[in-house]
């Protein structure tokens, strides 16, 4: 047997997947050919490192598993809401409520000292959590299939919005840049612009003055009513 | 990592009738399943992220659909691929880097250098095969997951498994060859 051929068999025999015949064979063969013993050696190498990847595989952790499973948790239940509502962890509950509360006296501390607007606030992790949660769970709403509907008109007219599922697609679409603050933000038009960050979503507003604390779906989609009722 | 438990059968009955406590015990036991196999597949954390998310979101909507005296794993590692399938071709439309080059390591249950390295040599390998010979091979090799059930999982023959195998294998090892070089 050639070489070519032999080949195809220490793969196989690697994967432990060789007939007892074929065994006999390459075994045969391997006796006489250093460049297929060579080859075989190589696959050992290989068989190794994949042996330890597999030993360590990649892994969540608590941190990042319970962030998904929330987001999960709030996506299905959004989408079958009544029975799905004991989903949400009761702890989950309270420290949503506690944060809300912190956030709320920042927000108004903040306002107090400087006098005047913050376009962009850097949020916690745990707001980052909230927003995302709130991002997937109105995915499955009749507001975001008008929304998607709204979506492809507007797309026509080369307004950058995103929908779907998934946590990070509208929110990835922010493809400006502020100069003065840096803030990332999405253009939607002349003046109104969608403010965020990649991962540190802020509060959003229309970025010529005037203010909003609406949702960023929300803010997108009333937008667009607005624009689609002129 | 352990091969993928099979979960009993009454937890998925149980989620037929929408109970929300036996979908929370589904969900704890295959997060990391799920997301590993995304991880290897897309070699980047955010979509493995977003593949996670929306696989249990559509085992909610669909279970109702699956067949109990099926394997569920199988089922489930099927709506994997096949998100991640999905991930593969938008990243090629937008005609992104295959592994971002930033893509930090995932959480590890060791976390030293020679796990770093051994990730980065296969991250590399894995890289540049065709999308069906990266999917096999992962499956197969980096799950350890039988050949029968790779052929469930992607809705095709053993022979053709076999065959992806055997070029992804033949190609990594040439990868291999010129890295080593």
């Amino acid at each position: 047997m050639q070489c070519d051929e032999i080949e195809e068999l220490l793969y196989l025999h690697r994967a432990g997947e060789l007939e007892p015949g074929e065994h006999q064979i390459l075994t045969d063969h391997l006796k006489t050919c250093s460049a297929c013993r060579e080859m075989l050696a190589e696959l050992k190498q290989l068989d190794t490192i994949f042996d330890l990847e597999r030993s360590v595989a990649p892994d969540l952790g608590r941190d990042l598993d319970s962030d998904i499973l929330s987001a999960i948790y709030a996506a299905v239940q959004e989408s079958d809401t009544g029975s799905m509502s004991k989903l949400i962890p009761h702890w989950l509950t309270e420290r949503a409520l506690w944060f809300a509360l912190v956030v709320f006296l920042g927000i108004l501390g903040i306002s107090f000292a400087t006098e005047q607007y913050i376009a962009i606030k850097k949020i916690t992790t745990l707001e980052e959590k909230m927003v995302d949660q709130a991002v997937v769970s109105l995915q499955e709403t009749s507001l975001t299939g008008r929304l998607a509907g709204l979506y492809s008109r507007y797309q026509k007219r080369n307004l950058e919005i995103g929908t779907g599922r998934g946590k990070s697609i509208l929110l990835s679409k922010l493809n400006s840049t502020d100069v003065a603050t840096g803030a990332k933000f999405l253009r939607l038009s002349d003046g109104v612009h969608l403010v965020g960050t990649e991962r540190k979503r802020g509060l959003l507003s229309d970025y010529s003055g005037i203010k909003t604390d609406a949702h960023p779906y929300e803010f997108v989609y009333q937008f667009l009513v607005q624009e689609e009722q002129k | 990592m352990a091969s993928i438990p099979e979960i009993d059968n009454h937890i998925i009955r149980q989620c037929q009738t929408r109970d929300a406590d036996a979908f929370r015990s589904l969900v704890m036991a295959y997060t990391n399943y799920v997301y590993a196999l995304a991880y290897r597949i897309l070699w980047n954390e955010q979509d493995a992220e977003d593949v996670v998310q929306e696989t249990f979101f559509r085992v909610w909507k669909s279970i109702k659909r699956f067949e109990v005296d099926r394997k569920f794993s199988t089922w489930l590692y099927t709506i994997v691929t096949n998100l991640c399938r999905d991930n593969l071709r938008k990243r090629k439309r937008k005609n992104e880097n295959e592994v971002p080059r930033d893509c930090q390591r995932p959480a590890r249950e060791v976390n030293d250098d020679l796990s770093n390295l051994t990730l980065d040599i296969v991250k590399q390998l894995a890289a540049g095969l065709p999308d069906t010979q990266r999917i096999v091979f992962v499956l197969r090799d980096l799950q350890d997951i039988p050949i029968r059930d790779v052929a469930l999982i992607l809705s095709t023959t053993e022979n053709a498994v076999k065959s992806n195998l055997y070029y992804a294998r033949k190609a990594l090892r040439e990868k291999y060859k010129q890295i080593n070089s």
